[in-house]
Parts: structure tokens; C-alpha cells; sequence
């Protein structure tokens, strides 16, 4: 990796006359698939020049030297062609004018001219334009419309009427970019017949361009033009906009096209009415039925207009129409009141469209309207009600509900309700809720609740601190401690981990049993020395399995530790394994220790029949990092070609064919 | 065309379902739950490389629309498109009323089809300027990636077409649909952080690559029809390929802006002031002295605001990816990784907005699908999507204007108003002639 820091290195290099020389010179042996580095240079260089006059005159020269050298090659003028882009200057114009359509560098030298900003350029493309064909003409042409080069009109209303199709179409185009009036009557006469949409498109770009210079009344009359129903569709969506935007009363025009049987000027004007003001809407609304009264009160609803919630409330009531339903709930957000709380709780019994719409209300509708009465109906709900009540309670961030749902957590033979419960309280719940927590995990006898419950405590935890203190103050005898180390262990910290160990030490085979699951759950590697001396020293086999099972699982998580260290202490693991499960487990967690060493020893335990297979999804996973795999390359294409031959599983192989490219 | 226009009708407005009704199905507004076969929104995709692939995977998914197009310059990666859509479809419910997928070489010729009312645009940064102004004028709303456009230039005249014709442009900006990083924004927008004085923005570095022999273009791939509005520079097998293609500037102004967006547009939906008022620029940049990149690998720009705000840009060698907004009561910080969300205070997160509160865009679901289904919601209701085309155009704007001072190194002042700067030379980097017959 080397880099120049334009500030600092290249700067002081750049401003050596040496360099400003040397690069042009160097670039001049350019060849295509070569090192850059000249090309880099004279980059760096032509950027830098736009500093000072006189040194961009320098520059340009050059550049300009390598295009005309007999002796420097197609590739270096090219790109001396491309950085002229940059810092040509008027000098330059007379010898790029006369490479334009010739050859190889024509296209290279057009470009520098379109850049160039003196008048020189502008003529010098201008005149090309009665000399060149074909492409080459095509390229000027659309030049002389980034150059928005009025003066130019003349020559291309001329070429309009080229034979050559492209040249007339390239012609219609930069006109319509260059707008003004001699501009418009050509492609207004072009247009005419509305059946080309090219040419009606260029006409619009010169309404577009009127506009922009303050010219409305050319504008209107070319909008006015386009919009009749003749042209195009994808033209009259542009036209009829222009038009609106120069009507005297946009709601006249709004009411006909809405009232009207023309698909586009409806679609315009739906996309507009929401410009209008309150008092056109509501004008709108009157004496319309309300599937089409609904159009304007929803925008209404949206300002918070209070006059639309009946026509939202009747298309909420519609019979038979889910479409008009859905609108109607959806935008209550801002105006519903009370009787539209009942009506939007009673939807929550619907089917998914209106039930969605509801939730989506009720979640953002003022806390005086929903709060209680949303309490109420929760206590009371079970099924689908319930569950939709609870995202509007999380979604409202309503911890007025924290009270009910630990009252509701304590019923134990209802998993839906569970889950429910569970779910809210993790957003809902605070620090407050934490010892509430630790007496119902006392209290329950449900395994699967009890889980749930230290889950849904574990989750709050993980937002505050000190969060420990609620369990260890309920912990007042040894039943209540072996009940609890489960949840200690999950939570982690020190003060934990003392008490686990006491508990691991203990006599007592209930309070010993636990604090080992405990340790087990522990949530990071400061535990790794005490799993691993249960993992090698217990006398029983399961604690032995249960702690290596959760050494391997902490070693391999994130830290700061050395790689090797990690390697270290899973190779460790692997040596002492009973069983092939965690021999397996090691070789599949050992991905996590990005290091070329670990490369090396999955590569040998491709020789090992037990976890062949998991080395190689492992070598894949490491391939996955370009930073290892990149400088690397050779070892990786060994191992990954030794993958793709051994390997049962097919995805394995695809990865690992995949990776193979990439090296 | 008669159903054609009667569909265009239900599709351009809600209002349109209802007002003949008789034309839709119950589920024809779509906005929650399925859509009838006749009601999905007819798409096209242009670009099936990694983005596009993404894309219409995304768009697959989504009952709303039906992927009835696709375009690539590539045939390879154009057949497999079109087979996955082909697969997709093919089975189940849709089978019956699905007419197959068309695969195109020629955008233009799927951009003509009339029944198409939507295109995913993912084509190269270089081509964006050109292939997005034809759909706009071809009447399609459109999935477009990020960066904008290629240059400030082509961005600006992208704005005048989008306004005329109402175009629904989504840019592919997807944080936007993001559940967390949406409540960031919400907190800066509300002053739970105090007034905001400092935002740090960091994206990932630029690359570089050696430079290879130049060969023949590979069976079924139309190199100069890549190349298309780019300088023709005989063919690598390296140049048009993710990533290196992203950091050479011919096709894309570098990871400052390419990347540069996402973060650069999290920190303007939290802070709106840093795309609408005047700021200075500074900063260094570090390029390539050899090899076949030439964009910037590092930087490091700090723009400078009259209220006193201070936005420090850098790429992730100098501060870690993301978005920091820091505030004279806290700080939040954002970005992809998990959890994605990082805060002076914990309960930051969960915050609950007062009813009174500003709220910002939410997305149907709070992930990348989320920002699929925010667009087809936008299609029907004619509504802004929640990555508008310009917040979509300020946030590239951004990134070119640093390209640019990074480029100079010089201090440089930008009006928003204008869209210049207060230097010569600097306007003139921000458009790029465009290689015959291109045009915008």
C-alpha cells in the first residue's frame, strides 16, 4: 500500500519543476494494462495546476505535447486527452479542433474542447458541425448542448433534417437542452403529429428551460401544447405538471381532471391536491359519496383538519369494502377521538389489512385517547387482540402497562400469553421491574416459564447496571440461591461469579449442581480457567462434558485476547474431548480465531475422519476474509483445492470453488 | 392500452381504487396484506450484478409487484436473472397469470414497454445520470441506487426531470428503513441530545488494485456498452468488477461518495441543516500512486457550518464507521454493525417520542424488504418514499464536494441555494463530458 498524501508528500514533490517535467514525459510510454503510475502523476499534476493560471497553461501544454508526439503511444495521448478535460485552455483549442472525427483521438480531443471555457471552443465546435458525419457529428452535436450554446441552434435546426436518423435525433435532443424560442418553434414543428416521443420530449425540455429563465408564457404554451391527449403518455406526464404549475387557479384545472375521463390528467392531478388548501378540500368533500370523498379527507386528516373525521369514520364503517375500510382507519392518526378508539380496538379482529391499519393508528394516536382504554381492553383480550395490543404498547412506549403485565406473567399455563408478556416487558420494562421479575421466577414451577421469565429479565439487564443486586437480595436460603444461580450465571459480572463459585464449592449437591449450570450459562471467558478445571478434574462425566461444552463456547467469543492464545486454548479443548460432539464443536468454533495458524491446523485435521467435514466448512469460513485470505493466497488455494476434494456437503464446495477464484 | 390505462389509473392514486371501484379487487389497495395478479405493480430491472441481484431478490418477495423484465449488458448474469424470476414465478399462486420474464440487452427497449410501471435501476455510478433521465422521461417510477448520479451536474438536471414529471424515485439508501437508526434521527430532530454541535460520519476506505494486462472481454459480456458514457479504455478483467470498478474514477468518484451517501444521509435526516445551509470544506485526501485506481483511499474533511456545527467526515482509518451525532447533552451513534446503536445513555434507545414529537418516514418493515414495500407503498399512494430523490442528490452531493476539496486541497465554500462553490476550478470538476452518443 503506498500512498501520497496531496497535502503533504505530493504537494512538495508536484512543485518541483523536475516532476511537473518528468511525468508527462514518462506517461508519453504508457501502454494499456501497464503500471499506472505516470497516468497517476499527470492526474495528480493537471488537478493541482488549476491553482494558477500560468501553471495550467504549463500543464496543458504538455499534455497537449504527448497527444500531437509522433513517438508517445495511442494509450498516453488518450488519457493526455482526458486530463485536458481538466486544465485545457484556449491555446489548446486550435490542435484539438483539428483531431475532432479523426481516428483514435477525435472522441478524446471533443471532450477536452466541451470543457474548455473560452468562446474559442465553443467556435471551434460549432464549425465542426458542417464538416463531420456520423458519430463522430452525434458527439458534437450533444457538445454543443453541455455547452448550452445558443449560437448553435441555427447549424442544428439545419440538422434536424439530416438523412442520418441519429445525427437528427441527436440535433431534436440538444435543442430541446438548449431551449429558447427559435428552439421550440423547430421542435414544435417537428412534434406536431404527437407521435414521436423524442421529439415531444425535446419540446418539453424547452418549456422546462422557459421556465427557468421566467419565460412563462412560453412556457404554457408549449405545456398547453404537449398536454393534449395526442401525444405521448410519458410526455403528457411531464406537460400536464407545467401546465398546473402556470394555472391562475390550479383548483379549477384540479376539479376538471378529477371530474374528467382523462387517465393522466388524473393521475397529475391526485398527485397535486395535496398543494391545495383546506378550504378547496373541504369544498371537495361536499356532496360527494365517500369513496370519493375519501381522497380529500385524507389529506385533510393529515394537517389534522378535525371536519374530515366523519367521512374517515363512515369509510371505516363501509360495508363490503376493505379497500375504502383501510383508508379510512389509516388516516385517523391525527383526528380520531375517543368513539374512533372503540371502533379502532374493535378492528383489531380483522382481517390483516384493517387490523394493521389500526395498530398502526392506535400506536401514534395522543396518549389521553389511548392510554387507559387500552389497558382495559389488554387485561381483558386473549388471542390475536392481545398480541396486536402489545406491539400498539410497545410501539407506544407505554410503561404505564408494566404493572399489568407482571401481574399477567405470573399465570404459567398459557405460552401465547407468555410470549406476549415477555415481548413487552423487555421494551417496557426498567431496573424497577427487575426484583418484580425475580419473585415471579421464585414463584413459578413451569420449567419453560421459568426460562422465559430469566430471559425476559436477562433482556432489561442488558440495559442497565447493578443489575445483579435484585437477585442476590432474594437469594435468603439455599433453595432460593440454587433457584436463582441459573439466572446469576446468565447476567454475569463478579459479585456473580463469587457467589456461582461459592455455590460450586458448596456441600449441598442441589446448591453445587446449580452453580455449575450457572457457570456454564456464563455470559463471557472470565470463567474459561474455572470450566476448564471442572472440564479436565470432575469426577463426573456429565460436568465434565457440560463445563468443555461451555469453555469452548466463551474461548470462542469475541475479546481482546491474542489469536494464538485462542488457538491455544481450543486446541487444549479439542485434546481433551471424550467425545467426537465436541471435538466437532471445537473444530466449528475454532473459525472464529482468524489466523493463519488455525488455517494450518484445520488443514491437518482434514487427515482426522471425525471432524474432516466440520474442518472444511471452517477453512471456508476463514477463506470468507478477504484480509487473511488476500496475502495468503498460495496456502489458501492449497487448503480450500484439499476442501473442494473432500467435502460431502455441496454449499461447502461452492464456497469453497467460489473463494478458490478470489485467490 | 385500454387496461393499460385503467390500471395506470388504480396504481397512480389511492384515490384512483375508489373512485372505479369496480376496475380493483378487495385487496387492490395493497398498502397491507396481498394483491391481486392484476393489481401488482409491473417492474423492470436494469442492472442484474450484485446490486441488482439484491434488488430483485427484494422485489421477489414483495406480493405487490411482479418482476416482468430484466436487462443486463452481461448475458450471463442476464439469463440467470431472467431464470430466477422465471423460477420464482413459475410456481404456486402466480403461475397461471405470469407471461414469463424478458431478458434485454437494450434498457431503451424495456424502458418502452408500456405495461412496466416501475424500474430497479442498479446500473454502474458512471451510467446513472443517463439511464435514470430516460426512465424518468419514459414515464417509470424507480428503485435507484446510490450515488444519485456520477457527477453534481447530472444530479441537478435529474432534479428538474423528477419535479416535472412526479416521478416516485427511491434511492437506494436503505438505512432509511432501519428501525434504530430511524430513532436516532428522531432523537437529534427532537433535541433528546440537546442542540447538536458535532456529527461524525465514517465510512469504509477506498481500495487499491494493481494493475493487470489487458485482454479480450469475456463471451456475452458487451464491454463497450458497459463502458457507455465513460472514457473507452481497452478491457481488464479486473476493472468492471466489484469493488475495483468502484474506485476507479472513469465509472465512480470512489468510496467517499459511493459509500460515502449512507452516512452522509443518516446524518442530514437527523440534522437537515447540513444539506440546506452554506458550509466550508477542508481536508486531505490520500490516492493511489500506482496501480489501476485512482479515487481517494483516505480522508479526512471537516465542513463547517454558520450555526457553529461541525460535521467531521473521514474514512474508517480515522474514526469508526458510522454516524455520531453529538450533542451538548449526549451523544448517539448509528450504523450497520450489531446492535447498530450506541448512545451516551443507554435509555436513549428507548426513548418514547412525546405525541408531539416529530416523527419521521417509517418504512413497512424495519429492514432492506422494508425499504422494497416503502417503495410500492409510494408507487400507489403517490407519496414521498422514506429516501427521496433529493435528500438522495444532497447526500452525493456531499460526497463529491469533499472528492472535489480532497482533489484541490484547498478550503472551498458551498451554497446550497446555488449549488456552486465560491471557486472556479472546483465547478468545473463537478460534471464529466460523457463519451459519444451519450447524453442526458
Amino acid at each position: 500500500m503506498k500512498h501520497t498524501t496531496i497535502s503533504t508528500v505530493a504537494i512538495c514533490l508536484l512543485a518541483s519543476s523536475t516532476v511537473l517535467a518528468d511525468a508527462p514525459v514518462d506517461l508519453k510510454k504508457y501502454e494499456y494494462g501497464g503500471d499506472q503510475a505516470s497516468l497517476l502523476a499527470v492526474e495528480r499534476q493537471a488537478e493541482d495546476s488549476m491553482v494558477d493560471k500560468a501553471k495550467q497553461s504549463r500543464m496543458a501544454a504538455k499534455l497537449l505535447d504527448v497527444m500531437t508526439d509522433k513517438e508517445a503511444t495511442l494509450a498516453a495521448k488518450q488519457h493526455a486527452g482526458i486530463m485536458l478535460r481538466i486544465c485545457g485552455t484556449e491555446a489548446e483549442v486550435p490542435a484539438l479542433a483539428n483531431m475532432l472525427g479523426g481516428g483514435k483521438l477525435g472522441e478524446f480531443a471533443r471532450q477536452a474542447i466541451e470543457r474548455i471555457p473560452a468562446k474559442a471552443a465553443g467556435k471551434a465546435l460549432r464549425d465542426s458541425l458542417g464538416k463531420l458525419k456520423g458519430p463522430a457529428l452525434v458527439a458534437v452535436i450533444n457538445s454543443t448542448a453541455n455547452r448550452h450554446d445558443r449560437q448553435a441552434v441555427g447549424a442544428l435546426i439545419g440538422l434536424t433534417g439530416s438523412g442520418d436518423a441519429s445525427v437528427a435525433a441527436a440535433a431534436a435532443h440538444a435543442l430541446g437542452r438548449i431551449g429558447g424560442t427559435e428552439a421550440a418553434a423547430c421542435l414544435k414543428r417537428l412534434a406536431a403529429n404527437g407521435k414521436n416521443a423524442e421529439l415531444a420530449q425535446a419540446y418539453l425540455s424547452c418549456g422546462i428551460i422557459a421556465m427557468d429563465f421566467g419565460d412563462k408564457t412560453a412556457a404554457a404554451g408549449i405545456f398547453d401544447t404537449l398536454a393534449d391527449a395526442k401525444y405521448p403518455a410519458s410526455v403528457r406526464r411531464g406537460a400536464l405538471p407545467g401546465q398546473l404549475l402556470l394555472a391562475d387557479d390550479p383548483g379549477v384545472l384540479l376539479g376538471k381532471w378529477l371530474d374528467g375521463d382523462d387517465p393522466e390528467a388524473y393521475r397529475v392531478a391526485a398527485d397535486n391536491i395535496s398543494k391545495q388548501a383546506n378550504d378547496w378540500l373541504l369544498a371537495c368533500c361536499k356532496g360527494k359519496p365517500v369513496d370519493k370523498a375519501i381522497l380529500f379527507a385524507e389529506i385533510l386528516a393529515s394537517r389534522g383538519e378535525k371536519a374530515a373525521l366523519p367521512i374517515l369514520t363512515e369509510a371505516a364503517k363501509a360495508k363490503d369494502n376493505q379497500v375504502l375500510r383501510v383508508r379510512g382507519i389509516a388516516a385517523m392518526a391525527k383526528v380520531g377521538n375517543r368513539d374512533s378508539v372503540s371502533l379502532l380496538i374493535d378492528a383489531l379482529d380483522e382481517e390483516a389489512p384493517i387490523l394493521r391499519a389500526a395498530v398502526k393508528v392506535l400506536s401514534t394516536m395522543p396518549s389521553n385517547l389511548i392510554d387507559k382504554a387500552g389497558l382495559e381492553v389488554y387485561k381483558k383480550s386473549d388471542g390475536r387482540q392481545r398480541a396486536t395490543l402489545g406491539d400498539v404498547l410497545v410501539a407506544r412506549r407505554m410503561t404505564a402497562a408494566v404493572g399489568l403485565l407482571l401481574e399477567l406473567a405470573k399465570i404459567e399455563n398459557d405460552a401465547d400469553l407468555r410470549a406476549d408478556v415477555s415481548f413487552a416487558l423487555v421494551t417496557l420494562g426498567d431496573e424497577k421491574t427487575l426484583p418484580k421479575l425475580v419473585d415471579i421466577i421464585l414463584a413459578v414451577k413451569d420449567r419453560k416459564h421459568c426460562d422465559k421469565m430469566e430471559t425476559t429479565y436477562l433482556e432489561i439487564a442488558k440495559k442497565h447496571e447493578n443489575t445483579v443486586e435484585p437477585i442476590l437480595a432474594a437469594m435468603k436460603d439455599d433453595a432460593g440461591t440454587a433457584r436463582l444461580l441459573s439466572v446469576l450465571g446468565r447476567v454475569g459480572g463478579k459479585t456473580a461469579l463469587k457467589k456461582i463459585e461459592e455455590a460450586v464449592a458448596s456441600e449441598n449437591q442441589q446448591l453445587k449442581a446449580a452453580g455449575i449450570r450457572a457457570i456454564c450459562n456464563w455470559p463471557d471467558a472470565s470463567v474459561a480457567d474455572q470450566l476448564a478445571k471442572l472440564a479436565k478434574e470432575d469426577k463426573d462425566k456429565g460436568v465434565r462434558i457440560s463445563a468443555l461444552r461451555a469453555y469452548i463456547r466463551v474461548v470462542s467469543l469475541k475479546s481482546d485476547r491474542p489469536t494464538e492464545k485462542s488457538l491455544d486454548m481450543l486446541q487444549k479443548a479439542f485434546e481433551v474431548a471424550e467425545r467426537p460432539e465436541e471435538m466437532i464443536l471445537v473444530t466449528d468454533r475454532v473459525s472464529t480465531v482468524r489466523d493463519m495458524k488455525t488455517l494450518r491446523w484445520l488443514v491437518a485435521l482434514l487427515d482426522n475422519e471425525v471432524v474432516a467435514q466440520e474442518a472444511c466448512r471452517s477453512i471456508v469460513d476463514l477463506a470468507h476474509h478477504r484480509y487473511l485470505r488476500n496475502p495468503n493466497r498460495d496456502e489458501f488455494a492449497k487448503a480450500l483445492k484439499k476442501v473442494i476434494e473432500i467435502s460431502k456437503d455441496t454449499s461447502t464446495v461452492e464456497r469453497a470453488k467460489g473463494y478458490l477464484e478470489g485467490v | 392500452m385500454k387496461r393499460k390505462m385503467l390500471r395506470r389509473r388504480f396504481l397512480s392514486t389511492a384515490g384512483a381504487a375508489l373512485a372505479t371501484p369496480m376496475l380493483v379487487s378487495a385487496n387492490a389497495l395493497g398498502l397491507e396484506g396481498g394483491v391481486s395478479a392484476n393489481d401488482r405493480i409491473i417492474v423492470g430491472a436494469i442492472g442484474c450484478g450484485v446490486r441488482g441481484s439484491s434488488a430483485i431478490d427484494r422485489a421477489l418477495r414483495a406480493s405487490e409487484c411482479q418482476v416482468v423484465a430484466v436487462c443486463d449488458v452481461r448475458r450471463p448474469r442476464l439469463l440467470r436473472a431472467q431464470e430466477k424470476c422465471n423460477g420464482h414465478y413459475g410456481r404456486g399462486d402466480a403461475k397461471a397469470s405470469y407471461k414469463g420474464c424478458k431478458a434485454y440487452h437494450e434498457y431503451r427497449e424495456l424502458l418502452a414497454r408500456e405495461d412496466i410501471d416501475a424500474v430497479l435501476l442498479t446500473p454502474p455510478d458512471h451510467w446513472h445520470g443517463v439511464i435514470y433521465s430516460d426512465s424518468i422521461r419514459a414515464g417509470k417510477d424507480m428503485y435507484a441506487e446510490k450515488p444519485i448520479t456520477r457527477t453534481i451536474a447530472e444530479g441537478k438536471a435529474l432534479r428538474k426531470l423528477v419535479k416535472q414529471y412526479g416521478t416516485i424515485f427511491q434511492t437506494g439508501t436503505h438505512s432509511r428503513s432501519h428501525a434504530w437508526i430511524r430513532h436516532a434521527c428522531e432523537l437529534v430532530r427532537n433535541g433528546y441530545l440537546g442542540k447538536i454541535h458535532t456529527i461524525e460520519v465514517s465510512v469504509v476506505s477506498g481500495r487499491e488494485y494493481p494493475t493487470i494486462a489487458s485482454c479480450d472481454p469475456p463471451e456475452g459480456f458487451d464491454y463497450d456498452r458497459w463502458t457507455g458514457p465513460a472514457p473507452y479504455i481497452p478491457f481488464d478483467t479486473k476493472r468492471c468488477e466489484w469493488l475495483a470498478m468502484y474506485m476507479i474514477s472513469h465509472y465512480c468518484a470512489g468510496f467517499i461518495t459511493n459509500w460515502g451517501v449512507h452516512y452522509l444521509d443518516i446524518a442530514q435526516w437527523g440534522c437537515p441543516e447540513i444539506t440546506t445551509k452554506p458550509f466550508t470544506i477542508e481536508g486531505k485526501g490520500e490516492f493511489p500512486t500506482s496501480g489501476m485506481t485512482d479515487t481517494c483511499c483516505h480522508w479526512d474533511t471537516t465542513l463547517r457550518y454558520k450555526s457553529g456545527l461541525k460535521v467531521h467526515f473521514t474514512d474508517h482509518s480515522k474514526q469508526p464507521n458510522g454516524c455520531r451525532f453529538i450533542g451538548d447533552e449526549g451523544w448517539v451513534k448509528v450504523n450497520w454493525s450489531k446492535p447498530g446503536f450506541y448512545a451516551s445513555n443507554p435509555a436513549l434507545r428507548d426513548v418514547q417520542f412525546k405525541p408531539d414529537d416529530l416523527r419521521l418516514h417509517t418504512s413497512p418493515a424495519g429492514s432492506y424488504f422494508g425499504h422494497t414495500l416503502d417503495l410500492f407503498n409510494s408507487i400507489r399512494t403517490r407519496q414521498e418514499p422514506v429516501a427521496p430523490f433529493e435528500q438522495g442528490h444532497r447526500a452525493t452531493t456531499i460526497g463529491n464536494v469533499s472528492d472535489i476539496t480532497v482533489r484541490l486541497d484547498r478550503k472551498l465554500h458551498w451554497d446550497w441555494e446555488t449549488e456552486t462553490f465560491d471557486d472556479d476550478q472546483a465547478n468545473a470538476m463537478m460534471s464529466r463530458p460523457m463519451r459519444e452518443p451519450y447524453t442526458i
